[in-house]
């Protein structure tokens, strides 16, 4: 399934940007950064095993809403898979 | 689908503090050495370590792998591959890495460090060989283990660059919590590049059909 949850972390190799997930869980995540390296969100998409509950502080997407979110913040965005273990794959290309 | 190789570093060779001629340490990093025909790091200092190999650029679809023939669990320690790497000295490039319970792909943009996606992974009982390999086509990321896929994502910061390897060790590690061998990279053959974003998946078909494209 794919969720939305807040990025966490300073970027440095102890503490990298990273979803805010629980510990130990697979995952396959969209953060788009800057040329500073630094994200340009607060929250990023993710794609988790279908089984995880969803975080308290994530936001749940169907498929199709999470491609919509998707382009809706960046028609630039080329996404081309998230894919993790037992979770659907999903394939997208903008748009614009 | 089939790699095409365009280099490879079995690491045997005479101990030296240098990887070689042919291989870029950065600045800010830890650089590695060659000891008993192994690269291991030459020094613990909390820092990430690469190496980039700074002959045949490949072309922007590329792949890379390296044997860890260690990673002491122990300690937080993780070993791996990197894609479309700068030239030194600004760290900046794709990565793949082993750590005790995953193996995870990065990025690192001007050094700052990101997580894209993990997959769990227990590594087996010293000595691993365990095959790390990273495959970029376009924007997807594709990692490996014995060559067989385990995690991917998608991500558009880094067009090209080089390929190397890359470490690290914590505090409490030593230079010898990590040895790496059996280096190679390359691209893809034309007929062997992976499909890409148009090739099926049934948001992507209803995108083309038009039902999700404004």
């Amino acid at each position: 399934m794919f969720i939305e949850v807040p990025i966490i972390g300073t970027g440095t190799q102890r503490d990298p940007y990273r979803p805010k997930l629980p510990q130990g869980v697979a995952y396959s995540s969209y953060i788009p950064t800057g040329k500073d390296g630094h994200p340009v969100l607060t929250k990023c998409l993710v794609c988790v095993p279908d089984a995880l509950p969803v975080p308290a502080d994530g936001k749940f997407f169907a498929k199709e809403e999470a491609v919509l979110s998707i382009k809706g913040r960046d028609a630039s965005i080329d996404v081309t898979k998230f894919k993790v273990p037992g979770a659907a794959a999903v394939e997208v290309i903008r748009g614009a | 689908m089939a790699r095409n190789t365009l280099f490879t570093d079995n690491t045997i060779r005479a101990d030296n503090s240098d990887l070689g001629a042919v291989w870029d340490p950065y600045t800010g990093a830890d650089s590695g050495r060659i000891h008993s025909n192994l690269i291991k790091p030459n020094a613990v200092t909390n820092l990430a370590g690469q190496e980039t190999y700074n002959g045949t650029i490949p072309a922007n679809d590329q792949w890379a792998s390296v044997k860890i023939r260690t990673i002491n669990p122990s300690v937080y320690v993780n070993a791996g591959v990197a894609v479309r790497h700068s030239a030194p000295s600004t760290i900046t490039g794709y990565l793949a890495a082993v750590q005790f319970h995953d193996i995870f792909i990065g990025k690192n943009i001007a050094g700052v460090f990101t997580l894209l996606a993990s997959a769990s992974y227990t590594v087996p009982a010293n000595p691993q060989n365990i095959d790390v390999s990273l495959e970029v086509v376009g924007t997807g990321l594709e990692a490996f283990i014995d060559l067989v896929s385990k995690v991917s994502t998608t991500d558009a910061s880094i067009a090209s660059g080089r390929t190397g390897v890359v470490w690290y060790v914590d505090t409490g590690g030593t230079n010898e919590d990590v040895m790496l061998t059996d280096f190679a990279m390359g691209d893809f053959s034309a007929s062997s590049n992976k499909a890409g974003p148009l090739s099926s998946g049934p948001i992507l078909k209803s995108l083309v059909g038009g039902s999700l494209v404004s």
